[in-house]
């Protein structure tokens, strides 16, 4: 077990020196840092350019470019975005927590509930409930998340205002403080949560419910079971050390691969709902077209993807003795 | 060359006799839809059409599906041909009533209420429907096409090409697609010799291009998949033994019986395509495809504005259409996924 996950975080090494050359050169062609540093300094001499070059690393063919914006990161030496001149560990540290915070409490609720969904469905295939919420949740991978946030905005910031007749909306619709805001406040900071959460935990639920329902089918047609059951043990028992456990191997190692995508949710929610995030530090820096921005959060989650992809794998051999690693 | 019976899985004479039996017992149908379906496909090969007559079938039952066809068609045939169910002109401002002249409330005149330049959202969410609906089947189509044909080469000859299709949809599928999208978008529009092939970046062909740029690549991988455990089956051993070259098993055998999945990635390629049309342009990145007109997507991002002031029918018309228009497009996958899948049935309880 340790020796395969030695040796499988031993690879990420190169896989991370390829990816993120890749991405190095397709980020530097499409994003070029002197043409952003020119729109943005309109009335910069020669001199100056060839200074802002110089210091960036950014002469030379694109290969030792690689190398120079390698070395520079690995050093810490991170820079400052060409936009407003800021340093950029500050703040991606900041949005990170904030991604952190927001992700983490939305894939909880949404695999909780999504489970718990799938398991309800699938104990009696063709129920009512069963048949509601297999079309809800067929609905509900249909609607994409940017719709179901602006709808919720809209939702709690005027109709369920007016119709209760309240002076406030019921939950903020954007910001994770109010404005003016000062230090930590645990019930400010969960209202301010919860529509983003929803949002986000929607699309979880809705395509976990699913794929926990169809797994819990299979393995309730399964010999094991029937042998389970002629030996006289309980229906409960049945379900939950023998069923449950199997159906959930395959939702636990989707989850942790799945991790694109639950970013994908997370960018749009939180520029929606403006909680500033790494989606909305990514959108921003795309806008302005901020190399030295858009770098170390493409690092991140290169990181992000390769290290879920191993938890996926490492968590399917723990889970399920059958599967040898070594 | 010899012509090869290569129906998998379905004992012919069977699944023949069973049909015969089945349109005696119901009514002239189930003929008539074969008879078509025969003439369609003749290339495919004589008798290899029955598992398609059993998907048809298959299909034909299924309710749900069936609703979702056709509420699907309605909503295509009114975006493909706007004229007929708007009331006014895609950029026609009405004339200003006594209580309002910009953003009225949905009323017998407007029945969704009109925008910020009075213009009637009635007409203009199935002008934008064109737009977004089009980019879906061109995306679809692009996609499918070079996704099927990359997936079965590199599923038939494997080796070197079959190591770095997977190893470049690996890096692509596991990134988020908006921010694959959005980095590919500037690539893209900076290298210059694509400039004449691609457009300008604000382009409706740049944004066709990009999508089926990304999209092909969940295609190429689920066809590549259906071929390798297709090409050890007996059927392309025995045309291959009878001196069937390369690109006959490929394009007569391989494709035609990948077919069911094939069609699958296509509905699923539609609703990507709009949906990822539609998520761009919520932020800003999307076509524009020129004054005065509308996609889905801008309908719905230049409705953000109006949230807080309460002007709830620029946002909730647009989105409906949008999600109806998916949930029908999931639903119709996901009919003809069962009607090709024949254990589809049981897993489904």
């Amino acid at each position: 077990m340790i020796r395969f996950v030695a040796r499988r975080l031993m690879w990420t090494i190169p896989t991370l020196f390829i990816i993120t050359f890749l991405v190095f050169i397709a980020i530097r062609i499409g994003t070029d840092p002197v043409q952003s540093y020119l729109r943005l300094n309109p009335r910069a001499t020669p001199a100056k350019i060839q200074q802002y070059k110089a210091t960036n690393g950014l002469t030379g063919n694109i290969v030792s470019q690689y190398f120079s914006w390698l070395h520079h990161f690995v050093t810490f030496n991170w820079g400052r975005s060409i936009k407003g001149s800021r340093p950029v560990w500050p703040e991606l540290k900041a949005a990170m927590a904030n991604t952190l915070v927001l992700g983490s409490l939305a894939t909880g609720v949404g695999l909780f509930f999504g489970v718990a969904i799938g398991i309800f469905s699938a104990m009696r295939p063709r129920s009512l409930f069963d048949q509601t919420s297999t079309t809800t949740a067929f609905v509900g991978i249909s609607v994409p998340p940017y719709v179901s946030a602006i709808l919720l905005q809209l939702f709690f910031a005027i109709t369920l205002t007016r119709w209760l007749g309240l002076s406030k909306p019921l939950l903020p619709t954007s910001g994770i403080y109010p404005p003016g805001h000062k230090g930590f406040d645990l019930v400010l900071r969960i209202k301010y949560l919860i529509l983003p959460i929803t949002v986000v935990a929607i699309q979880i639920i809705a395509v976990y419910s699913r794929y926990m329902r169809a797994s819990l089918l299979e393995v309730k047609n399964s010999d094991y079971l029937r042998t389970a059951r002629a030996k006289g043990v309980s229906e409960r028992r049945i379900l939950v050390r023998h069923a449950l456990r199997n159906a959930l191997i395959p939702i636990v190692t989707v989850a942790a691969i799945d991790i694109g995508g639950i970013i994908g949710g997370l960018i749009i929610t939180e520029r929606i709902f403006e909680n500033k995030g790494m989606g909305d530090f990514f959108l921003t820096a795309y806008t302005n077209g901020d190399f030295p921005q858009l770098m170390p959060w493409m690092v991140f989650i290169v990181l992000g993807v390769i290290l879920a992809n191993l938890l996926a794998d490492v968590l399917y051999a723990v889970l399920d003795p059958r599967i040898r690693l070594d | 060359m010899t012509e090869i019976d290569h129906t998998p899985d379905v004992d012919t004479t069977e699944v023949r006799s069973a049909e015969i039996a089945q349109a005696i017992e119901t009514n002239t149908d189930a003929d008539l839809t074969g008879l078509t379906l025969r003439d369609e496909s003749e290339g495919v090969g004589g008798e290899s059409l029955s598992p398609f007559r059993l998907a048809l079938r298959h299909y034909k039952r299924n309710r749900m599906a069936m609703v979702a066809l056709i509420v699907l068609l309605i909503v295509m045939l009114m975006c493909l041909f706007p004229s007929i169910p708007a009331r006014y002109g895609e950029a026609q401002r009405l004339p200003k009533t006594a209580s309002t002249f910009i953003h009225a409330p949905p009323s017998a005149k407007a029945w969704f209420g009109t925008d910020d330049l009075n213009r009637d959202l009635f007409s203009r969410v199935f002008y934008g429907g064109r737009i977004s609906i089009m980019i879906g089947i061109a995306v679809a189509l692009i996609a499918c096409t070079v996704g099927t044909i990359v997936g079965a080469l590199a599923g038939y000859l494997g080796g070197l090409l079959d190591d770095i299709l997977m190893r470049i949809t690996d890096i692509f599928l596991a990134f988020p697609i908006l921010v694959s999208l959005l980095v590919l978008r500037n690539v893209l529009a900076e290298i210059s010799f694509l400039k004449v092939i691609m457009g300008d970046k604000t382009s409706v062909r740049f944004m066709v291009l990009l999508l089926s740029a990304v999209g092909w690549m969940a295609v190429a991988r689920i066809v590549r998949g259906v071929v390798l455990s297709l090409k050890e089956r007996e059927f392309i051993e025995a045309s291959r033994s009878v001196g069937a070259s390369g690109p006959r098993i490929m394009f007569r055998h391989l494709i035609p019986n990948a077919l069911g999945p094939i069609m699958v990635s296509l509905s699923l390629s539609v609703v990507g395509a709009i949906l990822a049309e539609s998520t761009l342009s919520f932020f800003g990145y999307g076509p524009s495809p020129g004054e005065g007109r509308t996609t889905w997507g801008l309908l719905i991002a230049q409705s953000k504005s109006g949230v807080l002031s309460g002007y709830w029918w620029l946002v909730v018309f647009p989105c409906a259409l949008l999600v109806i228009t998916i949930v029908a497009i999931n639903f119709v996958g996901d009919g003809l996924r069962d009607a090709f899948d024949p254990k589809a049935d049981m897993s489904r309880a």
